[in-house]
């Protein structure tokens, strides 16, 4: 039980993070090299 | 593979959190970032490791990638070219820099950099492509600001290796620089385009 709710905890940990990068993604400053990712459309609105 | 990579990790987490499918591509953009930029990172530091030129493709690197990423330029269109071209590009400018040039040429580099430095900050920064595009005034102005100042740290830096005598680090950081403006000015888009086109060619006649 204490084991699927720090599963849990670090899981949505990590979504916040990659949804952090995401969003500094679509700012001015470009975060990629030589190559930029597709954006998804829900970040484009 | 990145992409691969990234989505197959993207779905897992985003079922065990019972995600949406805009949610999952969110996530799956965020990995793309985080990889993308790890794996390139990593291959060049090895490669240059291995190849002995580590603190000049280093120093190139670290003058690259601030006006890369306040002034933006040309993309290739797969993660595959941009590691490749960016890998090559990157050992051969580390190996260059270790090259022992006269100091009067290194002088004229240096001034002939800063000139197209600041005229392309003014001129085209920020650069955007298809994919995006600043257009708003005041954000443009922020960007030309922030790759000035990027400038004048660069330019500070390059004068602390020049009165520490290390003249391969100057080299360096002048080609970091260059480059990178290369690529934000019209001939740097020119470039990349027509390499993307030889790529493609290549990538059909494989198929083929």
């Amino acid at each position: 039980m204490m084991l699927k709710k720090v599963k849990r905890f670090m899981m949505t940990g990590v979504a916040s993070l990659l949804t952090m990068v995401a969003l500094t993604g679509i700012g001015p400053s470009s975060l990629w090299v030589l190559y930029e990712p597709d954006m998804p459309e829900s970040l484009k609105r | 593979m990145v992409k691969i990579l990234s989505k197959k990790i993207a779905y897992k987490l985003g079922s065990e959190l019972k995600s949406n499918s805009e949610e999952m591509d969110i996530f799956v953009y965020g990995l793309e970032i985080i990889f993308g930029g790890f794996f390139k990172f990593l291959a060049i530091v090895l490669s240059s490791y291995l190849l002995g030129s580590i603190k000049t493709t280093m120093i190139c690197l670290i003058s690259y990638i601030p006006f890369r990423h306040y002034g933006g330029g040309v993309h290739f269109n797969s993660y595959g070219k941009c590691f490749t071209i960016g890998l090559i590009m990157f050992i051969l400018l580390g190996k260059l820099s270790m090259i022992s040039i006269e100091l009067y040429i290194l002088i004229v580099l240096i001034i002939l950099s800063h000139l197209f430095i600041f005229y392309g900050i003014i001129r085209w920064v920020p650069a955007g492509t298809h994919k995006k595009q600043i257009t708003n005034p005041q954000i443009r102005t922020l960007q030309k600001i922030k790759t000035f100042i990027v400038s004048i740290l660069w330019s500070v830096t390059i004068f602390l290796f020049m009165f520490s005598d290390l003249y391969n680090y100057v080299f360096a950081s002048v080609l970091g620089g260059f480059f990178s403006m290369f690529f934000i000015s019209p001939s740097g888009y020119r470039t990349i385009h027509t390499l993307d086109g030889i790529l493609n060619k290549f990538k059909k006649e494989e198929v083929v």
